[in-house]
This record gives C-alpha cells, structure tokens and sequence, in this order.
C-alpha cells in the first residue's frame, strides 16, 4: 500500500492542490459546503487509491504466478548433458 | 534541483493559478473550447444530441441532461498540467527544455481532458438513466473518474518519459 501511495503521490497532490488548497487559500474554507465538499474529495481519493492498490495487487500476484509456472515447467527444448 | 527545473515549476505554477482564476470568471461562452468537444464526443460514445444553448452549456433535452461550465474539466486540466510537469521535471535540463516540457503539458493535458471527461459524462448519463443520479452519487463519480484518469495519465506519461529518455553514459 506504501509503495502505490508512494507512484501516486504526484497526481493525488496535485489533485488536492486544485481542488482543495487552492479553494482554500481563496477564502472558501469558511463555506459549509466547502467542508462537505472536501470530505468527498478525501473520501474518492480513498476509493481511488483503495482500488488501485488491489488490482495492483492482484496483478502483481497474477504476473509472479504466470512466471513461477513458466520457470517450473519442463522444456523439450533444452538439450540433455552433453549434448552440443 | 535545476534553475530549468525550479523554472518549469513556477511556468507550471503560473499556467495553473491563471487558469483557475479564468476558471472562476469563465461562462459557457469562454468555456467553449473545451466544452464544444466534449459534447461532440459524448454524442457519438453515447448516441445523444447535445446542442448549445447560449449562456447554459450544452443540452439534450430528450435525456434532460445538461454539459454546463462548471462540468467542463477545467480543475482536471489544471491538475493534469501541474502533475504532467512535476513527472517531466528530470527532463528539464535546460530553460528551453523546460518551457518545451511545460507546453507538451499543456497540449496532453488538454487531449486527457477531453478523454476523461466524456467518459465521466457517459457514465453519468447511464447513472442518470437508470436513477442513479443523487447529487452526492454524481460528486463521487466525478472525483473517482477524475483521479482515477489523472494517475492513469500520469502514469503513462511517467511510462512515455522513462522509454524515451536517453540512457546515460558514464
């Protein structure tokens, strides 16, 4: 989880700069509605980021599957010892 | 870091606070450039026919569904550029090489903005079909498909930029 927060970092700042920081310093955090509105932006940001994570995960398992049974599987083509 | 790369920072800075300033004075009119083309796609992905309406945005009123400023992308463009410019920042080696950077930025940013946000209008329009258009169900929609095309993007451009850099000697 560390490490996709870690490649997302960039975007999901960026994302909270301009919808959330930016607003802010402009004076809207004093509207009510700019509170419940921040509150769904974090809340997405989870989602998005809960998401990624596991089918990241799911990918990553998959893929060290995939090679796991290509490298345990017997192959006609190599050559007996001794053979040129 | 770089002076070229302290220099694409502030460029970028500077693209994004003009933007959102724009952003904020901005009417369907001056928003047009970025609202026209999104209608045009969302027509053909989803077989509606959206139509200016002057001083509104764009309409379908057989699905009641309106595309109107606040809906153009614009804060998702604003973010793809500052994101696009923090992930090119290696290869910012020189002033030239900077504004060059923070211009494709801007250029595949606008691109993404166009791509991400018809599908978000698809997707709400299908949401919208099928009663599933609450106002906090379509805010929650809009930050997924928004962050979601922004670290895709991002993504890929990290991608784009690691093959395409040349490897370096010693």
């Amino acid at each position: 989880m560390r490490d996709y927060l870690k490649r997302l970092a960039v975007p999901i700042t960026a994302y909270l700069v301009i919808t959330l920081v930016l607003p802010a310093a402009n004076g809207a955090a004093s509207h009510h509605e700019f509170v419940h509105h921040a509150m769904w932006v974090i809340l997405g940001c989870a989602l998005v980021v809960a998401l990624i994570a596991l089918f990241g995960t799911l990918a990553e398992v998959s893929l060290a599957g995939v090679r796991r049974l290509k490298n345990t599987r017997p192959s006609s083509r190599v050559p007996k010892r001794g053979q040129p | 870091m770089k002076k070229a790369q302290w220099f694409g920072v502030v460029l970028a800075t500077i693209v994004v606070i003009a933007g959102k300033q724009y952003f904020r004075e901005a009417s369907a009119e001056n928003l047009r450039w970025l609202l026209a083309p999104t209608a045009k796609c969302v027509s053909v992905l989803t077989g509606t026919h959206f139509v200016r309406e002057a001083g509104v945005g764009y309409i379908d009123r057989s699905v009641t569904f309106e595309i109107a400023p606040v809906c153009s992308g614009l804060q998702f463009m604003l973010a793809a550029i500052l994101a696009l410019s923090i992930g090119w920042l290696s290869g910012m080696q020189s002033w030239k090489g900077a504004v060059k950077r923070v211009a494709v930025a801007v250029g595949a940013a606008y691109a993404a903005t166009i791509v991400v946000n018809t599908l978000r209008i698809a997707i709400a329009l299908r949401m919208h079909a099928h009663d599933l258009s609450g106002s906090e169900l379509h805010r929650l929609e809009g930050i997924v498909v928004y962050l979601g095309g922004l670290c895709a993007l991002y993504a890929l451009a990290r991608h784009l930029d690691e093959r395409t850099r040349p490897c370096a000697t010693t």
